[in-house]
């Protein structure tokens, strides 16, 4: 069996997952999410309204991976340069230019925490591109190597005014785009809002045990669940085809109310998306017990994993929040598994 | 005082006496039952008044033996003249004086005047105790066959319009005979499982894997077995068996190359499924 299952990891996972569910009430899917994120090495998008806990569940997921830390909030005036440099003046009176918050760490940084991603300008979102894909940074004259950076992002859907939608490029490079809602149940609610554990939110992170999924060991794992969960050629065929029906509703035969399905979708289904939703089904599978793939894995995935990276018609992107899950929804209902 | 009251009644009298009411009545004798008589008069208009048409007589049935039958009126310069056609219904046994009532019209000003009646003798047209024959009828006038054709082909026309709509209504509801015949995955599949000699499981499994989805309506999977069992409880004593198929059905098409199962199995779950469908169990 797997070797990754020998180092215990399964019951790191399970506990981590059950010591984020006790803090963060009613978002066990979001949890689920963030931590196959992790298990992949994705880096992560949280999107919801205010105060559904977006920025507490990355902080305590923070804590679980343990490892040096570091976060900046979005504001419309900051430049690429905030990330890098922080200058001031120091106690002689002399400007001076220090590390800013992703050299500050050193190349152990685990996490980079950016708040409110869609406040900063894209020019910023730009100088993410290469920090996210290749994991290095040019920066006081020599590149920078953050081999187990992993960068959590959230931002807001209820205000536009001076926000900037993420360009194609960036959202390509989240591996995921996790939903964060108001919890359902009446109770989790109730339970938010009047016990006291929950408003004092330093308190409530520091409740979760540190490390339980050790940063520098989670690029071995990483790695080892992709080598040794299997993804038969039924699967492959699986998900091949939902990837392309996404990309052409029409010619898979797809139905969405309210839409023409062949004029839905401009693109956006790239090559590095498939991989994503590929590593992200392993991982599932992974937490899941099995060393194989099942549809069911895909299906759990799916959304969460390709939905940001589909760009829809202009005449269709308003109704994103509606058409998309439809859309999603139709691939699964038609594309048939197992198929030859 | 005594003049006074003179005055007092004196004062209808200048209205009385501005109207005056021309009669031309119809001759008093020799009318028959069902004759019209015509009665024409001609009346004087007060001073800057004209005739309230609506007081005028409605032609009616004035009694049962008496119908008001036209009412006419043409005013003229200071006067009217009214033209009124009574019918006389009366079926007399002997020569009978008969006494049309008189009526009232009445003026814009408010002022009325009585239109006088008349009287008039009728008498019966033949001796009442003279017996009827058949020769005293006209004769029948001449009769001539319709043809029927056109309505009988109009009417064949009209019964095939009719069974045309109601054919294309049924078809476009969906009544009988063009009600869809309910939808049997499992006995479709079933067949042509049957008819699939020598085949290997895969290609049974797929056949059985496609007939669920019908049935489901979606495609299904493993992990939504439970969720098909809801929705067609019917299946439900087979449970165990389905959640072994699609277990297998993982490790065959998902897995590493494990177990598989024998077409006979799969031919029998479809045989299986395929009675329960049909209510047979």
């Amino acid at each position: 069996m797997l070797k990754v299952a020998e180092m215990d990891w399964r019951a790191r996972f399970a506990d981590a997952e059950a010591a984020l569910k006790s803090v963060i009430l009613g978002q066990d899917r979001a949890i689920r999410l963030i931590l196959l994120s992790v298990l992949c090495r994705g880096h992560v998008l949280l999107a919801g309204d205010v105060g559904t806990g977006k920025t507490t569940l990355l902080r305590a997921v923070a804590r679980v991976i343990g490892g040096p830390y570091s976060r900046i909030e979005g504001t419309v005036d900051l430049l690429p340069s905030d990330l890098l440099y922080m200058a001031h003046i120091d106690e002689n009176g002399r400007p001076r230019i220090e590390p800013g918050p992703v050299l500050s760490q050193g190349p152990d940084l685990s996490i980079f925490f950016f708040n409110e991603i869609n406040r900063a300008r894209p020019q910023v979102h730009s100088l993410l591109l290469r920090l996210m894909a290749e994991r290095t940074l040019t920066a006081f004259q020599r590149v920078h190597h953050f081999p187990h950076l992993q960068v959590f992002a959230d931002r807001n859907q209820i205000e536009r005014d001076e926000t900037f939608e993420l360009p194609a490029a960036a959202r390509d490079r989240f591996m995921m785009e996790i939903p964060v809602d108001v919890p359902e149940s009446r109770d989790d609610r109730m339970a938010l809002a009047f016990e006291t554990r929950f408003h004092d939110t330093d308190t409530l992170v520091g409740e979760v045990p540190e490390g339980l999924l050790p940063y520098d060991g989670l690029n071995a794992v990483a790695a080892g669940i992709q080598e040794e969960v299997h993804a038969s050629d039924a699967l492959r065929c699986y998900v091949f085809a939902l990837c392309e029906a996404l990309r052409d509703p029409a010619g898979a035969g797809l139905e969405v109310e309210g839409a023409d399905p062949a004029r839905l979708v401009r693109g956006g289904v790239s090559p590095r998306g498939m991989q994503a939703l590929v590593r992200a089904t392993r991982a599932a599978a992974w937490a899941a017990g099995r060393d194989v793939v099942l549809p069911e894995d895909v299906r759990s995935v799916f959304a969460p994993v390709m939905a940001h990276r589909v760009f829809l018609t202009p005449a269709a992107e308003p109704r994103r929040e509606r058409l998309l899950p439809a859309l999603i929804s139709a691939a699964f209902d038609k594309i048939p598994v197992p198929a030859s | 005082m005594k003049v006074l009251t003179f005055l007092f009644l004196l004062l209808p009298l200048p209205a009385l006496a501005q109207i005056e009411v021309g009669v031309e009545n119809p001759r008093e004798y020799g009318w028959w039952l069902g004759d019209m008589l015509e009665q024409r008069l001609v009346v004087t208009l007060p001073e800057g008044a004209t005739l309230d048409t609506a007081s005028l007589p409605r032609p009616r049935s004035v009694t049962y033996w008496l119908d008001l039958v036209e009412v006419e009126a043409r005013e003229r310069e200071g006067e009217v003249e009214i033209t009124l056609i009574w019918q006389n219904f009366y079926s007399a046994l002997e020569p009978s004086r008969r006494e049309v009532p008189s009526s009232f019209i009445r003026f814009s000003d408010g002022t009325e005047a009585r239109l006088p009646g008349f009287t008039f003798v009728t008498s019966p047209i033949r001796p009442i105790l003279a017996p009827s024959t058949p020769d005293q009828l006209q004769p029948d006038p001449d009769y001539r066959l319709v043809s029927t054709r056109l309505n009988i082909l109009g009417f064949g026309l009209s019964a095939t319009g009719l069974m045309l709509s109601v054919g294309l209504l049924a078809f476009h509801q969906a009544w009988w005979p063009f009600h869809r015949r309910a939808a049997r995955p499992f006995t479709r599949a079933a067949r042509h499982i049957a008819s699939m000699r020598g085949a290997d499981a895969g290609a049974l499994r797929q056949v059985l894997h496609r007939a669920f989805d019908a049935a489901f309506g979606r495609v299904l999977i493993s992990a939504e077995l439970g969720r098909f069992l809801d929705d067609r409880p019917q299946f439900r004593s087979l449970e165990t068996r389905l959640a072994r198929f699609f277990e297998t059905s993982n490790d065959a098409f998902f897995g590493r190359g494990g177990s598989q199962d024998l077409p006979g199995e799969i031919a029998a779950l479809a045989r299986d499924l395929a009675a329960l469908e049909r209510g047979r169990r």
